[in-house]
């Protein structure tokens, strides 16, 4: 019994510094992966578009055309939120926020097609949204939770990454 | 012209509220040629205003302004029709579509990495080969295919007239090209051009694209109501784009037909080369240096060069941009310029912004 007791105690204190290491390391990512936030883009509740995929998104928040079933699709960048509109340039766009800003300025200048509209609050934002059904844009999707005439279209990225 | 700025200026800033896409471009430049005096003449402050507006219906317009301290220059009125998501046409004064250089910069210096434009493609009014603007119909398209874009655009209409007193865009003495001026018809003697551009993007996302062009223009000169040079150019060029680095190229191959005013009367009809390359690398998002070289190949005693004394036959250039602070940028470069007769070393240096 005896023997049983102290092989157990030196088995765990051989491992402590495993152990320590273990909870470190839960501990300190645990909180990251509560607080991630998913962005998502997000139309009117009203739509009715057929999934879009990576390159057709990009091409919109470029300010291309995007059609589908006739009707042309456009989309409006959400500036209300910093963190959301990095999250979106590093995992849609991936481009710096200066590369982006000038190629879009850049394509207005050259064209005089209209550029990518903003919204830089988040009520201005849904307005627009329920405005039109053929509109898309970007917010995180705890936002779209208490959003009732918002829904997500698809999923950008979370803002683990730096 | 100066009522035309004031007027423009309060419909731009007005439309600056207004649901449009405004955008203005403020510069200052700083130019010293080594072995001249430095004063300051030779600072120039200047702004470009741009707006635009895409109606439901389909219509288009689209006005800009050039104003610096000697010059006022409605740069681009154009009234169009979008027919469908690739199709437009446009009616009024345009940038002439030739080339990659032309059709993607212009004014608005902020948005180009270097100060200067290369020789070949510079202003009219500056020394440059080809005609800056055209005044009459343009059809821009464009055709998916993959993920790959082809664009192709087709102009006509009144081009520049060649004169002695020098163009806008800060043109001295010497002859250059000067645009028809859409708000005073009547003024000098234009002739008709054509450009046809083809270009192609690989991936619509990323900006390396191959393409080519051909351009007719019949320019008259103000020697001789009668007189009218032949200028046919075709060109190819590119750009690409990878990670940091940037490269754009271009080469035309001119044919010139000159009216002789010497004895031998006639004409010369003549054939020449120009190209440059350019190299950017952005080591970061402030900094990117940059170099370029530009040459003229069998231009020897050609009549249209001549007429053009500000153009530098052969120009290298070094420089560096520093994007300092969101939207605003400062430059500085210099260019070794070889001239028919003569040859020198340019410094320039430039802040540059675009609200908002």
């Amino acid at each position: 019994m005896v023997t049983q007791l102290e092989c157990c105690l030196a088995v765990i204190v051989s491992r402590t510094p495993l152990l320590i290491f273990i909870t470190l390391v839960l501990g300190l990512s645990m909180p990251s992966m509560a607080s991630a936030r998913e962005l998502v883009v997000v139309s009117s509740k009203s739509t009715d578009y057929l999934p879009l995929s990576r390159f057709e998104l990009r091409k919109l928040f470029l300010g291309y055309p995007v059609e589908q079933n006739g009707k042309v699709i456009s989309a409006i960048r959400n500036t209300s939120d910093e963190r959301a509109y990095k999250v979106f340039l590093q995992k849609l766009i991936r481009l710096s926020a200066k590369n982006y800003e000038r190629r879009l300025m850049s394509k207005t200048f050259k064209t005089g097609a209209a550029n990518v509209p903003t919204a830089d609050s988040l009520d201005a934002l849904i307005d627009e949204l329920q405005q039109t059904d053929s509109t898309l844009s970007f917010m995180w999707m705890d936002e779209v939770e208490s959003q009732p005439g918002v829904k997500v279209i698809e999923f950008i990225g979370d803002d683990t990454t730096n | 012209m100066k009522l035309i700025s004031i007027l423009m200026l309060s419909v731009f800033s007005s439309a600056a509220q207004a649901d449009v896409d405004f955008l203005a471009f403020p510069e200052i430049r700083a130019d010293h040629v080594e072995g001249a005096n430095f004063s300051e003449k030779n600072v120039r402050p200047s702004v470009d205003l741009f707006l635009s507006k895409e109606f439901d219906v389909g219509a288009l317009v689209l006005f800009e302004v050039f104003v610096a301290e000697d010059v006022e220059n409605a740069e681009r009125v154009q009234l169009g029709w979008k027919f469908n998501e690739s199709t437009r046409v446009w009616l009024g004064r345009y940038h002439n579509p030739f080339g990659y250089w032309h059709t993607e910069y212009h004014h608005g210096n902020y948005l180009q990495t270097s100060i200067s434009r290369p020789e070949m493609v510079d202003f009219g009014g500056s020394g440059g080969l080809v005609p800056s603007h055209m005044t009459g119909g343009l059809v821009e398209g464009s055709i998916e295919h993959g993920e790959g874009v082809w664009s192709y655009t087709l102009a006509a209409g009144m081009t520049s007239q060649l004169t002695s007193s020098g163009g806008h865009h800060g043109g001295g003495a010497g002859g250059s090209l000067t645009d028809f001026d859409v708000f005073n018809p009547k003024a000098g003697n234009h002739d008709y051009g054509y450009t046809a551009r083809l270009a192609y993007q690989p991936n619509l996302m990323d900006e390396t694209q191959y393409g080519a062009f051909a351009t007719h223009e019949t320019i008259k000169t103000d020697d001789s109501p009668k007189d009218e040079i032949t200028l046919d150019v075709v060109g190819v060029f590119a750009n690409y784009h990878k990670e940091k680095l940037r490269l754009i190229g271009e080469a035309y191959y001119f044919h010139t037909e000159v009216p002789r005013h010497h004895d031998e009367g006639g004409e010369q009809s003549d054939d020449f080369i120009a190209g440059y390359i350019q190299a950017e690398y952005a080591a970061n998002d402030e900094w990117t240096p940059y170099i370029s070289y530009s040459d003229t190949f069998a231009n020897d005693d050609n009549e249209y060069i001549e007429l053009l004394p500000k153009y530098a036959e052969k120009a290298k250039t070094v420089g560096v941009r520093w994007d300092f602070y969101r939207h605003q940028a400062l430059k500085l470069e210099y260019t070794q310029r070889e001239f028919d007769h003569d040859h020198n070393g340019l410094w320039l240096l430039n802040w540059s912004a675009v609200w908002p």
